[in-house]
């Protein structure tokens, strides 16, 4: 589904790589953690998956495809197979629930009729169910979270890019949004998700990738947080 | 299918969003649509009157009354063999006294105690090549029989050349006021697409064209230039009405433009105002997604890549100072044990 192969990536006002080699191949339908210090090159792990950036050398394949040899008119019929959840949730403030979800839809050009099947749907997935009307400002940060992985999954993306989800919300919501990711994950969709949370991380015992300045340090199956001292501090808590 | 609606509701409140921004570039525009409609109509106007004024005659040969029958003879064969020469109808002092009544038959004042003595038989010529008239006019000028020859063309210049004028100054405002309003749509389009890149970017990352993307700022910016056109449609009508209906309307010197004319131009001012300005957003819109799109890497930033370091950062980490502290490990009596010289901590529970 996906892989990264021998991908460096540098910035050019920093001469030290954001990512250094990395190869990497997640499988469809896999759930795995992405993780690492502030700085590790989780985010530019993300970044490049969805063709946000480039790499400097190597390939990122995507259901069998070069991304980085796409072109460009190419590009958005390849971010359509992508959904992405931000740590700010980055929702319009000016619009309700119904109409955040249903811009997602709206802007590939979805006819009125199916945004008025899928919306309630999918509202009903996240747990929304009710809130349509309600603006994003009046809601919890846990439910406007639900919101963007609503706008996010409406398309049907084969595979969920979350970068920090629970990074803003507090544990006890956090449980509530793993549980949401995890079933997508479920239902089929491949789901990369770059965190700081160890309790999340241990809890679900996923395939646990981390990154260290730049480095591919850890890749693996039903893995924990940090390795050593991390899981004891985590085991601890 | 894309859907209209939405994104026409977009642009709309695009426009509302930045109320006074819309209105000044809808009042730009008007102001250079205006005057580009002017120079528009000033330069069907010269085409009404040159083509009345030169339409059936370009030269007038005015013959002597006492012209023999030979030599009236010679000047008609040799009119009709010049290669220079269209056309040439002779008008008999008859004909050219019915005619002088015609024109001025609302004023009799004018007509009275004229008789057809008085008016000189003609020829009206007209050229192949109007710009031949000073050649032709001095060939027949001196000619037996020939009492003048009028070039209309060469006497009506001066009034032509202030139309021209009028014209060009016309057009070159437009092209001021023009690339003013230009400049300040670009700027407009800049700032709403930066106040709703939030919008934008999430249009991007749910994978929108970029046709779609564009397509909001594109119509916000048609609207305007269309609105623009609309005022400057109005005021140049306003201007034909004041101008024509009120002032020109009973001179005879030239037919003036007709209600048509007019409104082939507001035509063409709705069309460059939409049109520019859409292409202007189109412009300032290209750049703000190209911005956001990542760029292939240099190729001297390619080169700069470090070679690849191991992949495991316990390998990986820097063996360099241990080596000191090996030594000072050494140093310190534990008598040459064998695992002292071991550096990395990951090793040291053995």
């Amino acid at each position: 589904m996906i892989e990264l192969r021998a991908v460096t990536k540098v910035y050019p006002a920093n001469p030290k790589p954001a990512l250094s080699n990395i190869s990497v191949e997640i499988a469809r339908g896999e759930f795995a953690f992405l993780v690492g210090t502030s700085g590790s090159g989780k985010s530019t792990f993300l970044r490049l998956l969805l063709r946000e950036e480039l790499p400097t050398a190597g390939s990122v394949h995507i259901a069998g495809r070069d991304i980085t040899r796409l072109s460009a008119w190419k590009v958005p019929a390849m971010r359509r197979q992508i959904g992405c959840v931000f740590q700010d949730f980055r929702l319009l403030p000016d619009r309700s629930v119904f109409a955040n979800v249903a811009f997602a839809c709206e802007s590939i050009g979805r006819p009125g009729s199916m945004i008025k099947r899928l919306v309630p749907e999918v509202l009903e997935l996240v747990g929304l169910s009710g809130k349509e009307e309600r603006m994003p400002g009046e809601l919890s940060g846990g439910e406007q979270q639900r919101v963007a992985i609503a706008r996010a999954f409406i398309n049907r993306p084969v595979m969920l890019l979350c970068d920090e989800p629970t990074g803003n919300l507090d544990p006890g919501t956090s449980v509530g949004i793993m549980r949401l990711l995890d079933r997508i994950n479920r239902a089929g969709t491949t789901v990369v998700m770059a965190t700081h949370n160890a309790d999340i991380v241990n809890a679900m015992r996923r395939r646990v990738i981390e990154l260290d300045a730049g480095l591919l340090v850890r890749d693996q199956q039903r893995g924990v947080y940090g390795s050593g001292a991390a899981v004891t501090v985590g085991s601890s808590a | 299918m894309t859907r209209v609606f939405p994104i026409l509701r977009d642009a709309v409140k695009g426009l509302r969003r930045n109320l006074a921004m819309t209105l000044a570039v809808v009042l730009c525009s008007a102001v250079s649509l205006t005057l580009f409609g002017a120079g528009l109509l000033l330069n069907r106007q010269v085409d009404i009157t040159s083509r009345h004024l030169f339409g059936r005659v370009e030269l007038t040969i005015y013959v002597n009354d006492g012209i023999t029958a030979d030599q009236q003879l010679a000047l008609a064969t040799k009119l009709s063999h010049d290669p220079l020469v269209k056309s040439a109808a002779y008008e008999s002092k008859d004909q050219a006294f019915a005619e002088f009544k015609e024109l001025y038959k609302s004023q009799p004042e004018l007509t009275q105690g004229v008789t057809a003595d008085l008016l000189p038989a003609s020829y009206h010529v007209k050229l192949v090549n109007p710009q031949d008239f000073t050649a032709a006019a001095a060939e027949y000028a001196h000619l037996p029989g020939v009492n003048q020859v009028q070039d209309w063309r060469g006497r009506l210049k001066g009034f032509f050349r202030f139309l021209h004028g009028f014209q060009l100054a016309a057009y070159i405002l437009a092209a001021v006021q023009g690339l003013a309003t230009l400049v300040l749509l670009y700027n407009t389009i800049r700032m709403s697409a930066h106040s709703r890149r939030r919008e934008t970017s999430i249009m991007r990352l749910v994978g929108a064209t970029r046709f779609h993307i564009q397509l909001p700022f594109v119509l916000e910016s048609a609207i305007a230039g269309l609105a623009g056109g609309i005022v400057a449609g109005g005021a140049l009508f306003g201007l034909r009405i004041a101008l024509i209906d009120h002032r020109f309307a009973h001179q005879e010197f030239t037919p003036v433009l007709t209600h048509g004319d007019v409104w082939t131009v507001i035509g063409y001012v709705l069309l460059a105002g939409a049109g520019a300005s859409s292409l202007m957003a189109f412009i300032a819109l290209r750049r703000h997604v190209n911005a956001a799109e990542p760029k292939r890497p240099s190729r001297s930033l390619r080169k700069s890549i470090p070679p690849p370091r191991m992949a495991r950062a316990e390998e990986a980490a820097p063996k360099k100072p241990f080596v000191g502290a090996t030594v000072t490990y050494g140093s310190r009596g534990s008598t040459g044990s064998p695992d002292a010289h071991v550096s990395n901590g990951s090793h040291r529970r053995h």
